[in-house]
């Protein structure tokens, strides 16, 4: 009795199991291949796929599983939380409408007036099953166990020309889509009256097996014969000023298959950005496309599968492009995978120049040059390599620059696969893609780059000068790099990149960058670049040119990088970056290059030029001062020379002892400063944290004249909880 | 500028201490730098007291001059990294977002000045030609001027 009742329990409990709905709106794309059937897990962004199940079972009655086609994705969920989440289609060898769970086993739904034939065309909206077939007929079934005609079909049209072989409803608008494989035209379907629209060639055609869309209106289409994802953009369709062609762009590879069919939560993202990407974008700029909405360059991260460098590559929900990429984003949590390239002879127009490329293991190269530097990889004479097989180790690859490439700052992008003919955009199912700021340069020209070109030093500012400030070192501190560029000993341009790190203070303070001894006449206007990266309350990275930063009011050059460090953040906590309990990412950024019209003599060539703040306009600035000063309060370096826009009768007050006969600037009767330069990507101390206190080796570092301990600065020196990192 | 009450208090207490810290060693103080008894090792930055000449920047100047005359002449290109490191088989992986030098080589030698953050110890040097040589390396312990002939 007691086995039996155990039996009993056990196949109740396997049956439930076999019969349970999908709990989640799955990110996958279901492919439905074969006879019997095999379900196969596509990853459309990246097109690499899964068997899910090789086995949907036999149908009641039969002796095998045959052929499930026509499916379709009911993401419903009733009012008390349970899930109705099923897949729904039609087995074309059985000719049964059956349901499948979340196991992938089917089981047929007796249905009425169903009508004669086979259907492999399906797709679910709103409760109701839709199936089609070509001069057959347009049909629903409802599938609400409520309803009064639940599991009866009706006909919506019998007027069907259109040689569907799958189709997909909108999860934005609720209309049904197609594409016709004969013509490759794009038809929207009225599901009331069975009506066709054409939206006009979509620039593909073949049978397109299997159709999908995603949460924000992107339509996917898989070709049968030879596998292809192309994307349809429908996201802002009936929005003002959208209209047709909507062509069909290559996505990804996927799987090909004879016999094809797609279902898909339409309701879920491409990347469930809950759990933790496999996927690997690059970094330019979007307008190389790189992200997921521009197509951009991706790569499923595979174990074991190839990749560049000796990191393998970070899995990302999206591009982290601007202030969020790995080339300029110092937040302590940032991995930069980008490590796989090498220019060891730098990029001289005219030359054979050669470029390292480490690999992880064998595969394919594909690698682009913008060499006019339009913002694209697309020209002719762009792509420098093509299927270029690599082997384990370091490989070299010769790139011979154009003779009329266009000097300045500019993009390349590496895609390494065991993939062949991959694109500067799109998908790819392993390998990795690493994108790289260059400079094309002619013959002779050298750069200068301090600290390096992939890292920072620190500016440390305390910002109540000529009142001693609280020496936590943190009111305005910025990420700074120099670039010199230099030919003949003499200085053709200076680059400056920063990131504003932390504010710990209250005042409101502008950040500026004076080029000594150089006239602001001097700079080529047409050829400043002045970048802001910024980032948006929701995360989102993006660049503004922000014109010509050059001080007009002052002889000498002077930019001004932002006249308000607070204007370009935005915080809940007192501060920005200075209390480790109240964090916030990094969210400002700038890129900075000033070329000079005529090249200026060796003397102006220096390490970190003359990083400074100042007063924000109308803003007050202590009590010391009966009016806000405004852009005539500075406070520069140690020792560092006012600009012409300072007011002379600050200095020597308060605690402040310049001396311009002595070239003595911004120090105390100590002989201390109010600022720094840290050689590094600084942990700056907490807000009311004295130097000393995150920093000890710090005194004996200084008042042994900078002899002694000369790595103070680095992390492992710090005191643990005195700093924000 | 902050207004934290607490902060303000504890600064009055190091005030305070500095204040009885300064009279006890009144004998001691000078623009040298001498190295502070135990006892009065200062607490908070604010008590330092540093030469007039000390900079407040992390960098050195360095000149280094590059020669490749014996080897055979023709374009080449140099590079100084800080981040590398040599594996078994004595090959160096380089970092090369370390690059604080790039220069095209005229007439076979190069001279360049450069800044190099104050906790560096080393760098490496690395020549690249135009053509199928092996690139020439050099590991370089950092000083004011160094001269390499390959």
């Amino acid at each position: 009795m007691m086995k039996r009742l155990i039996f009993l329990m056990l196949l109740t409990l396997s049956q439930l199991s076999f019969s349970a709905p999908f709990e989640t709106c799955p990110t996958k794309a279901f492919l439905f291949q074969g006879n019997p059937t095999t379900v196969y897990g596509v990853n459309l962004v990246s097109g690499t796929d899964k068997i899910l199940q090789d086995d949907v079972s036999n149908l009641s009655g039969t002796t095998s599983a045959g052929n499930v086609n026509g499916v379709g994705f009911d993401d419903y969920i009733d009012d008390n939380g349970t899930s109705y989440r099923y897949l729904y289609g039609f087995n074309t060898t059985h000719r049964k409408f059956v349901r499948l769970d979340s196991d992938f086993k089917q089981t047929e739904l007796v249905v009425r007036n169903q009508p004669d034939g086979t259907f492999y065309v399906g797709d679910v909206y709103n409760r109701h099953y839709y199936f089609y077939r070509k001069n057959k007929g347009l049909y629903k079934i409802n599938l609400d166990e409520a309803a009064e005609n639940y599991l009866v079909v009706q006909t919506i049209s019998t007027s069907t020309p259109r040689n569907f072989t799958d189709f997909a409803f909108h999860p934005g608008n609720g209309k049904l889509y197609g594409i016709d494989n004969g013509t490759g035209i794009l038809y929207e379907v009225n599901t009331t009256t069975g009506a066709t629209t054409s939206l006009l060639f979509t620039g593909e055609k073949g049978t397109f097996g299997a159709g999908y869309f995603d949460v924000n209106g992107y339509f996917y289409v898989s070709r049968n014969q030879d596998g292809k994802i192309y994307r349809v953009d429908l996201s802002t369709i009936g929005s003002v000023g959208d209209a047709p062609p909507y062509p069909a762009i290559e996505f990804a590879a996927g799987p090909l298959s004879g016999q094809n069919d797609g279902a898909r939560c339409a309701n879920a993202p491409l990347i469930d950005e809950d759990e933790k990407s496999n996927i690997d974008f690059g970094d330019a700029p979007d307008t190389y496309r790189s992200s997921l909405a521009s197509n951009g360059a991706r790569h499923e991260i595979v174990e074991g599968g190839p990749y560049l460098g000796s990191i393998g590559p970070d899995g990302e929900v999206d591009a982290r492009l601007g202030i969020l990429s790995d080339d300029s984003n110092n937040d302590a949590s940032n991995i930069d995978d980008e490590d796989g390239i090498g220019l060891v002879t730098g990029l001289s127009r005219g030359l054979d120049n050669t470029v390292v490329v480490t690999a992880s293991q064998a595969g394919y190269l594909q690698a682009w040059f913008d060499w006019n530097r339009d913002g694209d990889f697309a020209d002719d004479g762009e792509q420098m390599a093509t299927n270029k097989a690599l082997n384990a180790g370091s490989n070299l690859l010769i790139v011979r620059v154009p003779i009329d490439a266009n000097i300045g700052s500019s993009w390349a992008r590496f895609r390494f696969s065991s993939q062949q003919n991959i694109s500067f955009d799109g998908g790819a199912t392993d390998g990795e893609v690493e994108d790289h700021s260059i400079e094309i340069s002619d013959v002779g020209v050298s750069y200068r780059y301090y600290p390096e070109n992939g890292s920072f030093i620190t500016l440390a500012y305390e910002d109540q000068w000529p009142i001693e400030g609280d020496y936590d070192m943190n009111d305005v501190v910025f990420h700074y790099r120099t670039v010199s560029v230099i030919k003949d000993d003499q200085l053709l341009r200076v680059d400056v990149h920063g990131q504003l790190i932390a504010i710990g203070a209250s005042f409101h303070n502008g950040f500026g960058i004076r080029i000594p001894d150089v006239q602001a006449s001097i700079v080529d206007t047409s050829k400043i670049r002045f970048i802001h990266s910024t980032l948006d309350a929701s995360g989102n990275s993006s660049d503004q040119d922000m014109g010509n930063p050059i001080e007009v009011s002052s002889n000498e050059l002077v930019a001004i990088i932002t006249q308000d460090t607070w204007q370009e953040v935005s915080t809940e906590c007192t501060f920005y970056r200075t209390d480790p309990n109240c964090t916030d990412p990094i969210q400002f950024a700038f890129e900075l290059s000033l070329p000079f019209s005529e090249a200026q003599a060796n003397s102006t060539i220096s390490t970190l030029y003359d990083p400074f703040i100042f007063a924000t306009s109308n803003r007050f600035h202590g009590d010391v001062f009966s009016t806000p000063p405004g852009r005539s309060w500075e406070m520069h370096l140690a020792d560092m020379k006012p600009t012409e826009q300072a007011n002379s009768s600050f200095f020597n007050t308060a605690q402040d002892t310049s001396n311009s006969d002595l070239n003595r600037y911004y120090k105390n009767s100590n002989n201390l400063p109010w600022s720094m330069e840290i050689g590094t990507q600084w942990q700056h101390p907490s807000s009311g944290i004295d130097l000393l206190e995150a920093y000890p080796d710090f005194a004996e570092h200084i008042e042994s004249n900078k002899t002694m301990k000369l790595d103070w600065y680095h992390s492992e020196k710090r005191v643990n909880g005195k700093t924000y990192q | 500028m902050k207004t934290l009450s607490v902060r303000s208090a504890v600064h009055l207490i190091l005030h305070v201490c500095v204040l009885v810290s300064l009279i006890a060693c009144r004998e001691n103080t000078s623009d040298k730098a001498e190295p502070l008894p135990e006892a009065s090792k200062p607490l908070t930055t604010s008590q330092l007291k540093v030469l007039a000449e000390v900079k407040f920047t992390s960098h050195a100047n360095m000149e280094l001059a590059v020669d490749i005359a014996n080897q055979g002449g023709g374009p080449a290109y140099l590079s100084v990294y800080s981040k590398y490191s040599q594996n078994e088989n004595a090959h160096w992986v380089i970092n090369y977002e370390s690059r604080l030098l790039a220069s095209y080589m005229i007439n076979n030698q190069v001279q360049q000045e450069f800044a190099t953050p104050q906790h560096l110890s080393h760098l490496l040097v690395q020549v690249w030609f135009y053509d199928d040589r092996a690139p020439l390396s050099k590991e370089i312990r950092i000083n004011p001027q160094q001269s390499i002939v390959f």
